[in-house]
């Protein structure tokens, strides 16, 4: 690999995640991994790292509960009907505090759906997934080089925070090819050690990875201690990019794949001199409340583009200032907005709330 | 001063969570008698996960791991791939491994992981109130069934160990029983076997344990310890059903 | 009859300890037995039985009457679900049973 490669969404992931040192993928095949799924089935064996196929996605789940216990850095990556199989083991993931990183490769649905980008596992994502009072730390990358930086930052984040992070993308960003500077390779080796990790009882006490604790105080101290650690990652691991904030009338909030539509469009109105700015979280949990903050006077209204029919809308809507409406354009099951479908929706929002 | 008998060393000093005359406490003693002598307990890591042997973690000194019902053996593959050198075994119910958990217990099997699965056959579900089990035998009164398991309406048992052999190439499979001394002293040869089968590299290993549930069955122990022996054995035999090119006789 | 000090096993709670023939001992933690009474049935001399005390979680845990039949063939602790029973012999030279 060179200093700036031409690479696909996919396998700037991939590569990206095993220089981060994780050596450890399991899966199962689900359109549209499949290839970042191929890109680590090639990749893992070349550096000596496992790949595994395995039975489904509860049993990938479960085996990298057991790589992550042993204090490897390990992945899966799944979509939509994958990723709800396997929200019993992000639950007992995080109920036992181990790392790693799950990636959803989102695809229109409910149920089976069909193969079209969709954003429409946010609130699946976001509000934990499983059962139980837990959360995972969601990333949405919006082009190939966040899907190779964010894929790199979230092991450092799961290992931080004994925790396992989710990243949120489609099949578009999966697929398409931009220019990525990747980093370094680690030897996971370096890794700062996991004293926690089930290894083998020689020379220390034995070590226990529990999902379910003994005692009912036991429980309710892991919640509390949970909830503290949660706590602490809104305050401090809150990601997000805006811009044109200042004076704008009207701010279009967007993440991934919708934040690169919503982008051109909102560029298109600027130049006509209508005044908006954008927000484009990439944390979406924790969602960027942040953001939301700054005296913003002159914001007369929200404008929430994603491929679903209302869910990223819910957080926008807690966030903001109670006085701001939020209007939303989007629906989920595949429907996919064109620059010209938001500039429009963008105008009419604009023309119905700001001055102009 | 000899020692006779004494409580394996890998073993705590925890008292059991069983109820009185379950035969799980002399499963877990066998298990840890066999990593007392073949002197692994350095490199032992367990996996136990729901069912009544959820607690049995304390039961043990060495590093163990709970996780969520059925999925040890994909847990143990996921520990096994990231620690060659370790020694992992899963501890199962018969729910575990023969309803939620048969996919990754047979995958296991088949991808002949190099772990250690022994699996509790005791035809019902104790730790949530005595339900039926894939295991439970046509006629045994469960609560899922109070009239007696009907093939007609809920099919026909399941005989691990059979099945486990047929797909997994390198293995070692065995059926055994708890349920009185001689039969306890040939689990132990299977325990031992199983894990010299993993020490040697030679595959996937899995032991079957007929064990007694007073409780569940509604009976009193000494009679559950006459069940076994008079009903269960005749729809589970015991004996090896595998042995892998590699491990003596 | 030699005295049974507790402190020549460590770590025990609720100890109960049997007597002494000759050399072999056998050790039934009366706190970890449940009266499951697997022990006295596979007992081939029929010295264990169930106590009429119980133990501090009501079950009448079981009891070697008369271990002056005991032979050490470890039935009992073989097959004790608790992990309670424990044997050894003291004195070597006497020994019938080696273990």
């Amino acid at each position: 690999m060179g200093d700036i490669d031409l690479l696909s969404g996919n396998e700037a992931l991939g590569e990206s995640a095993i220089r981060a040192g994780c050596l450890f993928f399991y899966g199962y095949p689900i359109t549209p991994q499949g290839e970042l799924f191929e890109y680590m089935a090639r990749r893992l064996p070349e550096v000596g790292g496992t790949f595994l196929q395995s039975e489904s996605e509860i049993a990938a789940i479960s085996m990298v509960y057991g790589t992550a216990a042993a204090g490897k850095r390990v992945m899966t990556a799944s979509s939509g009907p994958g990723i709800s199989l396997m929200q019993e083991g992000v639950s007992h993931l995080a109920a036992a505090q181990l790392p790693c990183l799950i990636v959803n490769v989102m695809r229109a649905g409910p149920g089976l759906g069909r193969v079209r980008p969709s954003q429409a596992d946010y609130l699946q994502a976001t509000r934990g997934g499983g059962h139980g009072d837990y959360r995972a730390i969601v990333l949405a990358p919006a082009s190939a080089q966040e899907m190779a930086d964010l894929a790199f930052e979230a092991f450092t984040l799961a290992d931080k925070y004994r925790n396992p992070v989710m990243i949120l993308c489609d099949g578009m960003l999966g697929q398409m090819m931009e220019p990525v500077a990747l980093a370094d390779p680690i030897d996971p080796n370096q890794l700062p050690p996991k004293p926690w990790a089930v290894t083998g009882a020689k020379d220390r006490e034995r070590n226990l990875v529990l999902a379910a604790p003994y005692t009912d105080e036991e429980l309710i101290a892991l919640n509390l201690e949970l909830k503290s650690k949660y706590e602490s990652i809104e305050v401090q691991e809150a990601r997000w990019e805006s811009h044109s904030l200042d004076g704008a009338e009207l701010v279009v909030v967007a993440f991934g794949t919708s934040a690169r539509i919503s982008e051109d469009a909102v560029l298109k109105a600027r130049k006509e001199g209508l005044k908006v700015g954008l927000i484009r979280p990439i944390t979406l949990w924790p969602f960027p409340k942040q953001a939301f903050n700054a005296p913003q006077k002159k914001i007369q209204a929200y404008l929430v583009v994603e491929m679903n029919a209302g869910q990223m809308l819910q957080d926008v809507l807690l966030a903001k200032h109670s006085d701001v409406p939020a209007y939303h354009f989007g629906l989920g099951g595949g429907w996919v907005p064109s620059t010209q479908d938001v500039y429009r929706k963008l105008v009419e929002v604009y023309e119905r709330k700001c001055s102009l | 001063m000899t020692k006779l008998f004494t409580r394996p060393s890998s073993m705590s000093d925890a008292a059991t969570p069983y109820c009185p005359g379950c035969t799980h406490g002399i499963a877990h003693r066998l298990v840890g008698e066999a990593i007392d002598e073949l002197g692994i307990f350095e490199k032992v890591i367990g996996i136990v996960s729901a069912g009544c042997s959820v607690r049995s973690w304390r039961l043990y000194r060495f590093d163990m791991v709970l996780t969520a019902h059925g999925r040890s053996p994909a847990v143990a593959t996921g520990i096994k791939r990231a620690l060659p050198d370790s020694f992992v075994f899963a501890y199962q119910g018969d729910g575990d491994s023969a309803a939620i958990g048969l996919a990754e217990l047979m995958h296991a099997a088949l991808r002949c992981e190099e772990i250690t699965v022994f699996t509790i056959n005791n035809a019902v579900y104790g730790a949530t109130g005595g339900q039926a089990a894939p295991t439970t035998l046509i006629g045994q009164k469960t609560t899922s069934y109070p009239s007696g398991r009907d093939p007609s309406y809920a099919g026909y048992p399941i005989n691990m160990a059979e099945v486990i052999a047929s797909v997994s190439k390198n293995s070692y499979v065995a059926r055994v029983a708890l349920n009185n001394v001689g039969n306890i002293l040939k689990a132990k040869n299977a325990v031992i076997r199983a894990f010299k089968t993993q020490e040697k590299g030679l595959g996937f290993s899995f032991v079957e344990m007929l064990s007694a549930c007073p409780i569940g069955w509604q009976m009193a122990p000494l009679d559950s310890l006459k069940w076994i022996e008079e009903k269960m054995i005749q729809q589970y035999p015991l004996g090896e059903f595998k042995v892998p090119k590699g491990l003596e006789p | 009859m030699t005295e049974k000090p507790f402190a020549a096993v460590a770590n025990r709670s609720a100890q109960r300890w049997d007597e002494e023939l000759g050399n072999i001992c056998v050790y039934i933690n009366a706190e970890l037995c449940k009266a499951c009474g697997y022990c006295s049935h596979v007992c081939p001399k029929e010295i264990i039985q169930l106590s009429a005390e119980t133990n501090s979680k009501g079950y009448h845990y079981a009891l070697v009457r008369d271990i002056g039949k005991c032979t050490g063939c470890r039935f009992c602790a073989i097959i004790c679900p608790e992990v309670a029973i424990e044997m050894e012999i003291v004195n070597r030279a006497t020994a019938q049973l080696e273990g």
